[in-house]
């Protein structure tokens, strides 16, 4: 399971996903620069901030005098302490403004840097994916391309802006408060720091039992959201089987673990917390106590202790950070390697080198000793062999499973075959290039759902620059015109999700137009296998006809008129074809397809066994899916 | 606020006190770690009030030698008039207060997050075991996924609206009013002007963080558009390779994710702005502190120290303030969450005993359909008036086109559902008068879509019987014809069963789903049978296993072969919800003319292919059964 990937820096991994997006940054090089020097000025203001309360402690309160750093401004208010403390108390917001503007530059460079990168990165996965070919596609779960299109997109904004932009900021921190309480005064400036080794050392001890603990915790969390998805999956078996009650029990235990390591998890690293909290604390308390002295001495001033306190604060709270940092770091390399993969992957369907466009074709159509398997499982198509005349209508036949996608796939060139040959008129089609081949087929699948957009693009989908009267026209001769214009803004109006909106028999129908555009010498058809009413079948057949006439055609039948009426049958078992010839012919010499007719009455023999049984009979009995 | 269909539009109070009501009963089991914590909290609040004194005391009393007032004169008690003493009791009250925090701050975190994932496991828990009881009319509408999802994250926004934000909420006020107390006992002027700024924050924050609101849910929509383009594409991607739109699905997808960086821009933007103002107005705020603060010390009216006391609290003061937008935002976004869960939770659509159910002793078998009519929607009637009587040990193939109601009425004797009009008796009882889980002990299932569990083979096989013996399972996958191909694999029995059986062919996987069904050992069979292509060695097979299934067992067999009618003894012919015919098979011939078409096409094909015409084929495929 992807989402169960081991969160954990890795980096080789990491260096191989800055790798293959670092380019992204490129058009963003000088923004992002400014955006660096304006971080540098934010951290720099907010080393500010605890400076008026300082100097008006001691130069206004307390009227010592100005150091010769600050003699700028003795000179400025002369030796007036109400102006000089109003001076000072503007500075807090002339600070503050300051803060505000280079942080403002800053975030908005930076953030907006990293939504135009995501953007760019979603386009750019995203064209990855249309030249994919359906073999990726097949074995991807289209709701994966989705998370990962998202959410993994999300994730390297974090990756290659956010990361780089606080580990920055971080280290920046550190070293300015660092450096400027050791210049202010060293001795109580290396007390400050004296925790930080130890921190380290506590950080070594401790960091592999809480990264064990956190990786347990998620491990059982991922436990229990997989009983609960098998469960409801299953629910129907368990309700009939009446085991609802161990199924509980089975959720109530694994919740327990879940619960156990999540507990265990927590208190790791709270106590990991409470021990930094002490360190840092006896640090402070080396200050206040060496710095009381010295101030009480005289040696330095009051003031000067409010700032190493303000000073640590910011220095150790800056340290905590990094934890969050690397964790943050590690999630979204997880997600940054998903999508490494997903750009790098190659199955990616490129023509040959000497691939030509193909010219317009006749439809004679040959398969020679055609063998194809997905992966390395069974061969899908065994030896394929037929020829199909221009012209000429071809019915498929075969119960699902036998190859009839596989064998129009192959035609379609979304795979080539591993031996064998596909020829069209005469040629074979690896010499020409995929997009020239496929404009000059049209299909029909049946499992094909219609765009979120409207009846026109649905339409126009089938042909490049069509325009509306071509649209229309091929709507009027796949009998769809009427129940177009009867929708509210006709050929306008937007398809919900899937065509939900249009009963099956309309939604074969706008299928049907789409294709009706192209005009193509080659037509496959899967033949609608739900069981539609009379009218709008009569409708379909009578678009069809017209969709075929004088087009070489294969259509993968179910029905029994059209094998009757098929120039040439191709029966498929298990990947070979072991008959061919007309229905008359098929029937005298094959046992299974008397069979496979006599099947044909009762139950369309494709049938997919995973729909549920009440999903199934709701959506049977309701008409529409 | 915007309209209702925007999920996080601010906060209904009314859904967010249902949710309360919903699940507010959870609390109750946690009162003690609630109260753990909220002690820590309190503590909390109080060690931030102590933690800047030691410093301003020894600003003022160590560094600037000030006479120690009356209320801490105790620390001279025990510092002597030492100086340096002083010193060190101070910075030893420093390391103690420090500490005493950082320990309450555990007592309260850890409690806190206790208590957040025992309610979370609660609630996980009490809408599984919800989902358990929840009927298939629930089930059959609703997608797997969702569900799963409802559970994972919903849950965990729940826990938000529950524990996290009513705490968030005590820990600001208390800071708050706790600050504001203090700071006003120790120089009320300084404290009034330290308030000042409190009311144009707060205004300013419930003006403009409306915007940022509004900009954030704007900047969600369109996210949701581009996971939409992108489901959309990859479900439809056949048909745009077959048609080479992949150009202008990449001109379609850039325009979606242009408009979406446009929007998160804007939202980042407004964000920002408001963000950098109100730090603007705080540091407005500190001036004045300062600035009048200054001049009091300056006047000796405050000793210095109590001016770094002030601008402390100062911070503390105005952080809960800032924060309040976004508590909002958090509660607004996880309402909607609370709501689905809340909906699920409150789902009625369970199937109840009637009070007065009786357990269903052992049946013998007798099933009698009387007048059913049934339907999943208004407009269609799935079963109509469906009549018919099975005798004991009777074996009946169901048949009938897609969508006859084939599926429905296995359903229905399963009462995974119940008829609208007439009854069902399992020897004389109405299934409606007897209790669920002792009907459905009494009938084994095999259903379409096999459905297996990664667990062992054993575990999978005993699912139908959970004080299965050995021998039981064994004897079990044996006439299920299944134990030869589960001991050829390496640990037999123990076999782990991938997600969804992959690791099983078709074949294998339905006479796993068989042997569950025989080791029930129940008087009525109800099974689908499988339409999936097995080659002819594993059909035969699987035919086998299910002979052995139905032998001496009233048995409904939704039937895709014409073999499989052949061993029946009795067949119900469905047409659109009504029986078209009910008989032996020759009587269904007589009573069905689509049944006689069927078998006499075939078996006329079987003697004769040659005479089998095209037309008359033609026409019987296309006529349907009246």
């Amino acid at each position: 399971m992807s989402r169960r990937d081991e969160e954990r820096l890795r980096l080789p991994g990491l260096w191989r996903v800055y790798r293959v997006f670092g380019r992204h940054y490129r058009p963003y090089t000088r923004v992002l620069l400014g955006a660096g020097l304006a971080l540098l000025g934010t951290v720099a203001m907010e080393a500010m901030v605890p400076w008026p309360l300082k100097l008006i402690l001691d130069h206004v309160v307390l009227g010592r005098h100005l150091p010769h750093r600050f003699q700028f401004l003795a000179a400025w208010v002369g030796g007036d302490r109400l102006l000089l403390l109003l001076v000072l108390s503007l500075s807090i917001v002339v600070v503050a403004a300051l803060a505000a503007l280079f942080s403002y530059i800053n975030k908005f460079w930076v953030s907006g840097t990293g939504d135009r990168i995501t953007a760019d990165i979603r386009d750019r996965v995203f064209a990855h994916l249309q030249r994919l070919s359906l073999s990726f596609h097949d074995s991807a779960r289209s709701g994966d391309l989705v998370y990962r299109l998202t959410s993994d997109t999300k994730a390297m904004k974090n990756l290659l802006i956010d990361f780089p932009q606080d580990f920055t900021m971080r280290v920046f921190s550190m070293v300015l408060y660092g450096g400027l309480m050791l210049v202010l005064d060293w001795r109580l400036g290396l007390i400050a720091l004296a925790a930080l080794p130890l921190i380290y050392l506590l950080v070594r001890g401790f960091g592999e039992g809480m990264r064990g603990a956190t990786r347990e915790a998620r491990l059982r969390e991922g436990e229990v959201a997989s009983i609960v998805s098998e469960n409801l999956r299953n629910i129907e078996v368990i309700q009939a089987y009446g085991q609802e009650q161990t199924e509980q029990r089975r959720l109530a235990a694994g919740s327990r673990q879940s619960l156990e390591a999540q507990l265990r998890a927590v208190r790791v690293h709270r106590t990991f917390g409470r021990l930094v909290d002490l360190l840092v604390a006896s640090s402070t308390a080396g200050v206040l106590f060496v710095g009381g002295r010295r101030a009480f001495a005289g040696e330095i001033l009051p003031g000067t202790l409010v700032l190493f306190l303000a000073y640590i604060q910011n220095f150790y709270g800056s340290f905590d950070k990094f934890s969050t940092l690397f964790m943050g770091l590690a999630r979204s390399q997880v997600c940054g390697e998903r999508l490494v993969e997903l750009v790098e992957s190659d199955m990616v369907a490129e023509d040959a080198p000497d691939a030509v466009a193909a010219l317009p074709l006749q439809g004679r159509i040959e398969f020679r000793d055609v063998s194809f398997s997905y992966g390395r499982g069974e061969p899908a198509l065994k030896n394929a062999s037929f020829v199909a005349l221009p012209g000429e209508t071809v019915a498929i036949v075969g119960t699902s499973g036998a190859g009839k996608s596989t064998l129009i796939s192959l035609l379609l060139r979304f795979y080539d075959p591993q031996r064998g040959a596909i020829l069209v008129d005469g040629v074979d089609v690896r010499r020409y290039t995929r997009a020239s081949l496929r404009e000059q087929i049209t299909v029909v699948l049946q499992s094909a759902r219609l765009l979120r957009r409207s009846v026109a693009d649905n339409i126009g989908f089938g042909r490049r620059g069509a325009t509306r009267a071509e649209i229309e026209a091929a709507a009027r001769e796949a009998e769809a015109h009427e129940f177009v214009l009867r929708m509210p803004n006709a050929y306008d109006a937007v398809l919900a999700e899937a065509g939900d909106d249009l009963s099956g028999g309309e939604r074969q129908r706008i299928h049907i137009a789409r294709a009706m555009l192209r005009r193509t010498p080659i037509v496959i058809l899967d033949e609608p296998s739900a069981s539609l009413d009379a009218d709008a079948e009569s409708a379909i057949r009578a678009a069809l006809m017209r969709l075929t006439r004088g087009r070489t055609t294969f259509i993968i039948a179910h029905r029994m008129a059209t094998l009757a009426h098929a120039d040439r049958i191709l029966l498929l078992e298990g990947g070979a074809i072991t008959g061919q010839g007309t229905h008359a012919e098929l029937l005298a010499r094959s046992h299974t397809y008397r069979e496979f007719c006599g099947l044909d009455r009762g139950v369309p023999p494709e049938r997919n066994g995973v729909a549920s049984l009440s999903v199934a009979a709701a959506h049977a009995d309701g008409g529409r899916p | 606020m915007s309209g209702p269909h925007q999920g996080s539009a601010g906060i209904r109070w009314p859904s967010v006190t249902r949710v309360y009501r919903v699940f507010g009963r959870h609390y109750r089991d946690h009162l003690r770690g609630i109260a753990i914590a909220y002690l820590g909290l309190s503590l909390t609040v109080v060690f931030a009030l102590l933690s800047p004194w030691p410093l301003k005391l020894i600003l003022d009393h160590v560094v600037l030698g000030a006479p120690l007032p009356a209320r801490v004169r105790f620390l001279e008690r025990v510092a002597g008039s030492d100086r340096i003493a002083l010193l060190g009791v101070l910075v030893a009250a420093f390391v103690l207060v420090r500490m005493s925090d950082s320990l309450a701050g555990y007592l309260h975190k850890v409690g806190l997050l206790t208590v957040g994932e025992k309610l979370s496991r609660d609630v996980r828990n009490r809408i599984f075991a919800h989902l358990q009881r929840l009927s298939m009319a629930f089930h059959g509408r609703a997608a797997t996924g969702d569900l799963v999802y409802r559970m994972a994250s919903d849950v965990g926004d729940l826990r938000v609206l529950m524990i996290e934000v009513p705490d968030l909420m005590l820990y600001r006020l208390l800071t708050l009013a706790s600050h504001a107390a203090l700071m006003l006992a120790l120089e009320w002027r300084l404290a009034l002007v330290s308030f000042a700024m409190l009311p144009a924050l707060y205004a300013f924050n419930r003006t403009t963080g409306e915007g940022v609101k509004a900009a954030a849910r704007r900047k969600r929509a369109k996210e949701s558009d581009v996971a939409n383009a992108v489901l959309e594409n990859v479900t439809t991607m056949a048909l745009i390779q077959a048609y080479g739109r992949q150009d202008l699905e990449e001109e379609r997808f850039r325009a979606e994710t242009r408009a979406s960086l446009e929007f998160s821009l804007a939202a980042m933007r407004l964000s920002k702005v408001f963000k950098r103002t109100s730090d603007l107005l705080i540091a407005l705020g500190t001036c004045a502190v300062v600035y009048v603060g200054g001049r009091l010390a300056l006047s000796g009216a405050i000793l210095p120290g109590t001016l770094v006391l002030f601008a402390v609290y100062l911070k503390n003061l105005y952080k809960p303030v800032d924060k309040i937008a976004e508590m909002v935002l958090d509660i607004a976004s996880a309402q909607a969450s609370g709501e689905r869960l809340a909906d699920l939770a409150e789902c009625e659509l369970v199937m109840e005993d009637a009070p007065d159910a009786v357990d269903l002793p052992r049946p013998a078998g007798r099933i009698v359909f009387e007048g059913v009519r049934f339907r999943y929607r208004p407009d269609t009637l799935a079963l109509d008036d469906v009549t018919f009587t099975l005798e004991p040990g009777e074996r009946v193939a169901l048949v009938g086109p897609n969508g006859a109601g084939k599926s429905t009425l296995v359903a229905l004797l399963l009462r995974f559902h119940d008829p609208e009009a007439g009854r069902i008796t399992i020897d004389g009882h109405d299934l409606r008068a007897v209790k669920l889980a002792s009907l459905r002990r009494h009938i084994g299932v095999v259903f379409q879509g096999a459905s297996l569990f990664e667990r062992s083979v054993r575990d999978n096989i005993a699912f139908g019987k959970p004080d299965a013996t050995e021998e039981e399972i064994v004897r079990a996958a044996r006439l299920a014809q299944a134990d030869a191909f589960i001991t050829r694999q390496p640990s037999g029995y123990d076999a782990k069963i991938a997600e969804g059986g992959d690791n099983l062919s078709g074949g294998e996987r339905q006479r796993l789903n068989i042997a569950r069904a025989i080791v029930r050992d129940a008087p009525v069979v109800v099974l689908d049978e499988p339409a999936t292509a097995l080659d002819p060695r594993t059909a035969s097979r699987v035919q086998r296993a299910l002979d052995e299934l139905t032998r001496g067992r009233t048995s409904i067999v939704v039937a895709h072969r014409l073999t499989t009618v052949a061993g029946a003894d009795k067949v119900l012919v469905l047409d659109r919800g009504r029986v078209a015919a009910f008989g032996t098979p020759a009587e269904a011939m007589r009573q069905s003319p689509w049944y006689r078409t069927l078998v006499q096409v075939h078996d006329s094909e079987r003697a004769h292919p040659e005479t089998c015409p095209p037309a008359a084929a033609a026409a019987s495929g296309e006529e349907r059964c009246r």
